[in-house]
């Protein structure tokens, strides 16, 4: 047969034959060295890159980070291994700041609206510090804005609002006020303390996604890795949702939404009665309650019927955790209901029960670490603070609001009105990368450089058991590609006010100088002068103490509760009635919207990318007629917002899951028009212990719009296929091996396709198979 | 010139008992390996180009549900299906355990593709578009794909390149876990670990002993240089006694 070349390759490509003639003619390896391959341009490693240690202040609070810069470009950001927060750890955004930074709608220019009905124009430099310079003299009344931080940015804004007889507030659309709250009544202090799950036997967590996102998750995943290292720890999670942090967990819990509590003191009763304890432990955790004792109705199985979680799972980790080094801890969606100051309170007293407090793989306290020239809290102000503020607002008591990191307009609850608010102040004046619908409000906006320009400094939240200080370092110059025209916020507010110093660069000189003084007593850096020593700090990403720890080791119940709060939250029986737990993804609650890496990150649980979806208990959907990706409304007392479904086996049947981020109106190509704003129709309830918003306790009604659409999602994309025939991951129990599990596995799949006999299965395995 | 070892093979070794499906690992490759940005179009259409992705399986039914996952990069196998299928040799293995896509040779009849039982080969459909800001942060060591070439992991090798590089100016042996993939430095949890698995002491060929080792589909005797830790289930057998009394 005569073959020409193209046949030849169509027919060793189509034939397992062609396969075989291309094994058995293999050319030389000489030849592949000489010609191609390895040297081709992937393996043709130029240049030097340079990783520079710094900190992501708005992005991932705390952490330290490093920065790979070839030819002044930023080109890769990893957890910093030197700095005691992150370790090993990382965070999946981290790469995506790489885009805020060289982001195609990046804000490039000052903008200003010459009267409150115009509309923004491109202003110059010079223009626009005029009309700043007018609208902050002393005369004015000024408030101002940023996300909770505690930093030197921070510090500026403190001492800036201060000089001008003004006031700071910070906004995070899904706080934690309760937590901190919550903590200040056990513990004396706001600081969170350390949840030593490295060093842990027993883990149980409550609401917090805390693999996923909450407060600290590179630190707080890195702890997961060693927790699940060569002792492996055991871990428990409580959530009505199933997040990553549920799917990590060896128990989850899914309980009806704000019953938490009543699952930990069923747990703490199980303890009790059973004596699993000291005395001693049960003495202290009693006083918490006003008579000193649980009151009755909380045995597991009246829980049961109360949470909707099996009696048995109580008491079995009621065992567990009271046996070995055992830590409880609380957060998210658990702190954020109308109960939640009470859930949070009730949760971390466990560990008073455990006598887990100021101990190794437990909870341990902070020391408490004041820093002159870093400033601020984690915790944000509460909505009632919030309320308060915007009605002077409104009244048209405010002549000036800056506003730095935070976008009020778009995160804040309907019931705000913030937009009616800010059309009442004379001058706003916002920072920012991009746009977005508050500098869209706004009468002055000053495009901002990045973190990856500015110097800064940053307390850690949490600490990690000893005082930190992270810095943030420039590591491009202010001029690098697509950035000119851009202004440090802290550079800024210090040009309006000079006796802040003369640059941020100034202020952080100051914060070392003064550790350089204490830096002889188990300091992380050594040095003969001040220069040298903020060379190693620039080197290690930070400054660290390991002997600067708390001096609380015995730490005791601040406030006791004086009265009984009840659960406010109550549950419903109307089919159609869902509650809403909305939770932050990769787009950090929308501020990392208008990134392309970050909104194409698949969803870990669903896979889904690029759109707002809800996700709804498979079988209940099925029950309402609804499909994947049909497009459904979910309607509150605040608003009404459309989205995709998504079925799944994981949701609890009385809740649907919602991510926040999406539906930004302003922001670039990449978010405009996309999705829906969660946040706008979560509903006004406070906590009425804390005035914080009861971000959790918002109910929706449910309503196919009549259409479907095709869910962007992973899943699919490539076809799932299995381990062995059967089996798609492989389980084993403690001690087994895989092999054994394999085998296990494989012959259970046999006898599902009746490949095996019976009998012969019964003879040489001993599974029952006579019982089918 | 290439610095090669021929006693090396590069190997993997992945512990779905740590992995918690963050995807961290995803887009940190993602960003390394220059691969092009995923559109909505492109999840719509189902050409989403992820040299490792993190596959989700369900276990079980409300309220005993739970979501398991397994990050799926190139397996690296040693008896690779895609190689000896190429026409132009533009999939072979190296030296020292790799199995390599070379760019420039690849004319992109995707028969690698097609023989690939782990689906981890990806075809450039469109010219990939970068916005001209987006540039900068594109990984000169690697290079940017066009149209119509084959793609997927490479094990990170210019990291391995730009390490025996170094290793080989300061006149001195690679040491273990000196060389870090990209995937591997995103993983908070160390589940990924990676090294030589011809080197009896590193930590990757400890691991990959390890009593919960195996490897994927092995009824295609691929011999893969990915090697999977099994997840453990505390009380899977009490479960598993458990759901047999429940179905008497």
């Amino acid at each position: 047969m005569k073959l020409n070349r193209r046949e030849f390759l169509t027919l060793s490509g189509k034939s397992a034959a062609g396969a075989v003639l291309f094994a058995a003619c293999s050319i030389p390896e000489k030849e592949l060295i000489v010609q191609s391959p390895v040297d081709m341009p992937e393996d043709l490693v130029r240049g030097v890159d340079e990783w520079y240690a710094t900190n992501w202040s708005e992005g991932a609070p705390g952490d330290g980070i490093l920065v790979r810069v070839l030819e002044g470009r930023i080109k890769k950001i990893k957890g910093n291994p030197d700095h005691p927060i992150t370790r090993e750890g990382s965070r999946t955004i981290y790469d995506t700041a790489l885009q805020i930074h060289y982001n195609p709608d990046r804000l490039n220019t000052y903008k200003v609206r010459r009267s409150k009905k115009g509309i923004l124009s491109n202003t110059s430099e010079t223009e626009a510090n005029k009309l700043i310079l007018e609208a902050t003299n002393k005369n004015k009344k000024i408030v101002v804005v940023t996300n909770p931080t505690k930093s030197t940015s921070g510090w500026v804004s403190k001492e800036f609002a201060q000089s001008r007889g003004g006031r700071y507030l910070t906004y995070d659309p899904l706080d934690q006020y309760n937590l901190y709250d919550a903590l200040n009544d056990l513990f004396g202090s706001y600081d969170l303390p350390i949840i030593d799950i490295s060093n842990s036997e027993n883990v149980l967590s409550f609401g917090a996604d805390w693999i996923g996102g909450w407060i600290s998750p590179a630190h707080y995943s890195s702890s997961y890795g060693k927790l699940r290292s060569e002792n492996r720890g055991y871990f428990a999670h409580v959530e009505p949702r199933h997040s990553i942090t549920s799917a990590a967990a060896d128990t989850w819990l899914s309980p009806f939404p704000g019953t938490e509590s009543e699952i930990a003191l069923s747990i703490a009763n199980v303890i009790i009665n059973e004596k699993l304890v000291s005395d001693q432990q049960i003495s202290d955790f009693l006083k918490i309650f006003p008579d000193g004792k649980i009151e009755y109705g909380y045995n597991p199985s009246d829980v049961e019927k109360r949470t909707g979680v099996s009696a048995d799972k109580i008491v079995e980790i009621a065992r567990k955790i009271s046996n070995g080094k055992s830590v409880v801890f609380a957060g998210g969606s658990t702190s954020a209901y109308t109960n939640g100051k009470y859930n949070t309170f009730v949760i971390y007293a466990l560990n008073f029960l455990l006598g887990s407090v100021g101990k190794e793989g437990g909870l341990i306290l902070n020391p408490k670490v004041e820093v002159d020239y870093i400033d601020g809290s984690n915790k944000s102000n509460s909505i009632k603070d919030w309320q308060e503020e915007l009605a002077q607002w409104r009244a048209g008591y405010v002549d000036t609001v800056i506003i730095k990191g935070v976008d009020l307009v778009y995160s804040m609850p309907n019931s705000l009105d913030v937009k009616g608010a800010l059309a009442n102040v004379e001058n706003v004046i916002s920072f920012g990368t991009s746009m977005n619908e508050t500098l869209e409000a706004s009468d002055i906006i000053i495009p901002e450089t990045t973190f990856f320009q500015d110097w800064g400094a940053e307390i850690p939240n949490p600490l990690p058991g000893f005082k930190t200080i992270s810095l943030q370092q420039p590591v491009v110059t202010k001029n690098s590609p697509g950035t000119k025209s851009t202004s440090s916020y802290v550079d800024k507010i210090i040009e309006l006010e000079s006796s802040l110093g003369s640059s941020a660069k100034s202020v952080v000189k100051k914060i070392f100088d003064n550790e350089f003084n204490d830096s002889d007593n188990g300091g992380s850096v050594k040095a003969g002068d001040k220069g040298s020593f903020l060379n190693g700090v620039q080197q290690r990403g930070g400054y660290w103490n390991i002997k600067e720890t708390s001096d609380q080791k015995t730490p005791r119940l601040k406030n006791p509760f004086t009265h009984s709060i009840e659960n406010t939250f109550s549950t419903t029986n109307d089919s159609n009635e869902f509650h809403l737990i909305p939770f932050t993804n990769n787009l950090n609650n929308g501020k990392l919207a208008n990134i392309p890496f970050a909104q194409q990150i698949p969803d870990p649980i669903t896979s889904a990318a690029w759109q707002t979806w809800v996700e709804i208990n498979s079988h209940q959907a099925e029950e309402m007629g609804i499909k994947e990706g049909d497009i459904i409304y979910l309607k509150s007392d605040a608003g009404e917002i459309k989205c995709l479904a998504y079925p799944h086996p994981a949701v609890q049947p009385s809740t649907i899951c919602v991510p926040t981020g999406q539906g930004t109106l302003r922001g670039g190509r990449y978010s405009e028009e996309r999705g829906s704003n969660l946040l706008k129709i979560l509903s006004d309830k406070l906590d009425p212990e804390t005035g914080s918003l009861a971000w959790a306790s918002t109910k929706v009604s449910v309503k196919r719009a009549g259409g479907n659409k095709k869910l962007p999602k992973f899943e699919g994309t490539v076809e799932a296929f299995p381990v062995e025939p059967g089996i798609p991951i492989l389980i084993v129990a403690p001690g087994e091996t895989a092999h054994e599990a394999e085998k296990k596995n494989h012959h259970k799949y046999q006898e599902q396709l009746n490949l095996i006999d019976k009998d012969k299965n019964n003879n040489h395995n001993g599974i029952s198979g006579e019982k089918h | 010139m290439v610095i090669e070892n021929k006693d090396r093979s590069w190997g993997m070794v992945i512990d779905t008992d740590k992995c918690t499906g963050c995807n961290g690992c995803v887009i940190a490759c993602q960003v390394e390996n220059n691969v092009p940005l995923n559109d909505q179009n492109k999840f719509e259409r189902g050409r989403v180009m992820s040299w490792m992705r993190v596959e989700r399986y369900w276990e079980g039914e409300f309220p005993d549900v739970k979501a398991r996952f397994i990050p799926i990069p190139c397996q690296h196998c040693a008896n690779a299906p895609c190689e000896p299928v190429c026409p132009v040799y533009a999939t072979y293995h190296n030296n020292e355990g790799m199995n390599i896509q070379v760019y420039n040779r690849c004319v992109g009849t995707r028969y690698c593709a097609n023989g690939c039982p782990y689906i981890v080969r990806f075809f450039n459909y469109w010219e990939p578009i970068w916005p001209e800001e987006m540039r900068n942060h594109l990984n000169p060591d690697v290079t940017v794909r066009s149209r119509g070439i084959m793609e997927k992991c490479s094990f990170c090798i210019q990291r391995v390149r730009r390490g025996a590089r170094k290793a080989k100016e300061e006149n001195r042996e690679l040491k273990d876990g000196e060389i870090t993939t990209a995937c591997q430095d995103a993983c908070s949890t160390q589940a990924i670990t990676f090294g030589d698995l011809n080197d009896p002491q590193s930590k990757v060929s400890k691991l990959s002993k390890d009593d919960r080792s195996y490897t994927l589909m092995p009824q295609f005797n691929t011999d893969p240089n990915v090697i999977y830790l099994a997840s453990i289930k505390v009380n899977k057998e009490e479960s598993q006694e458990e759901k047999a009394q429940s179905h008497d």
